[in-house]
């Protein structure tokens, strides 16, 4: 079992990773291609739907790099946990469990809810962790400023009141 | 599309999916007690990344070189945005990234996420022709970067910047509140 990388390594890494790819074509970012996915599968499965949705024909039916890039950040996710051998099977965090108790159901609900709620929110602000705060305040971005600031203005409170712990 | 940008892409999208996995940033235990404030280090982790992005930016910059991307501040889409996505934040323990790193290393719970996504976009996309009228054209404030706004070079400030999150990042304490039990 190979141990959790140091924060200020993996920082400096994650900088450097952010600096190569401005200088090669362009900064990070990874909800966008949330868009690209169903756009894809909706012009797929209803063609007429897909002309109908502005949103997704705008940013098209097509592989696009950032999807591209997207696939890789699954792939070095799987190899790194493969080669460091710390794959797991959790499926309800520990926080979780010791607030809301162990049923899978409830976790997958939750995890559902949130995953709406991040893409519905990081499309409208028109970006995520990556676009906005990553990549957006490294380029000194107001907007993502305003949006970083923004999401722990929301995620801090709700975070302490869903996980308050029990007295 | 050409060849090379396909594979840059896919580079660069493996290293970063290799590092999220390392630093733990896909681990929802490690959000919430960051967004808990018992253990900042994630939030470190990100600080640190921009303070060097930044400085390396701001070199590029210094250089005239560099394909920068600022997005737009439409004021109430990217604040209501934001404040959606920390509930969602708070609540699933994933971002848009990180649940694929979950996924990919096997936590069931992030396929969830990733469906909740693809709802949540296709919910966005039936919404948009509001959202333009109602959030992106109101308060359109183009594109300010802490450059355009302090009117100094973009180098300077982002050196400046860079130097300012990282001390950020290191004087930030780890334990912010107190771990309960």
């Amino acid at each position: 079992m190979s141990a959790v990388l140091d924060w200020r390594i993996a920082g400096v890494l994650l900088g450097l990773l952010v600096t190569v790819a401005v200088a090669l074509q362009g900064p990070i970012g990874v909800s966008t291609a949330y868009v690209t996915t169903d756009a894809l599968a909706v012009n797929a499965v209803a063609p007429r739907a897909f002309e109908q949705l502005t949103y997704l024909e705008k940013v098209g039916a097509k592989v696009s790099p950032e999807w591209i890039a997207v696939v890789g950040i699954a792939l070095g996710a799987a190899l790194a946990a493969g080669l460091t051998r710390t794959r797991t099977r959790a499926s309800i965090p520990t926080h979780w469990r010791e607030r809301f108790g162990g049923k899978a159901a409830l976790r997958f609900g939750a995890a559902f809810a949130g995953g709406f709620l991040v893409l519905f929110g990081a499309r409208l602000a028109g970006g995520c962790t990556s676009g906005h705060i990553i990549s957006g305040m490294s380029q000194l971005a107001i907007s993502g400023l305003v949006f970083a600031a923004a999401v722990f203005a929301a995620g801090i409170p709700t975070a302490l009141t869903l996980y308050r712990s029990r007295r | 599309m050409t060849p090379l940008t396909a594979l840059i892409s896919l580079g660069v999208g493996l290293l970063f999916g290799a590092l999220l996995q390392r630093v733990q940033a896909s681990s929802p235990d490690r959000i919430i007690k960051t967004l808990t404030l018992k253990d900042t280090t994630i939030l470190k982790f990100m600080l640190l990344a921009i303070a060097v992005a930044a400085a390396g930016i701001g070199v590029l910059s210094l250089l005239g070189l560099g394909h920068l991307n600022v997005k737009p501040l439409s004021l109430l889409a990217v604040g209501l945005g934001g404040l959606v996505f920390g509930v969602g934040f708070a609540l699933g323990g994933y971002c848009p990234g990180t649940c694929l790193v979950g996924a990919a290393e096997g936590r069931r719970d992030a396929w969830f996420t990733i469906l909740g996504g693809l709802a949540g976009v296709l919910a966005y996309a039936v919404f948009y022709p509001l959202a333009t009228a109602a959030l992106l054209k109101p308060l359109d404030f183009g594109k300010p970067t802490l450059a355009t706004v302090s009117g100094l070079p973009a180098g300077l400030v982002g050196l400046a910047f860079g130097a300012l999150m990282a001390a950020v990042a290191f004087l930030l304490p780890t334990a912010v509140r107190r771990e309960a039990r």
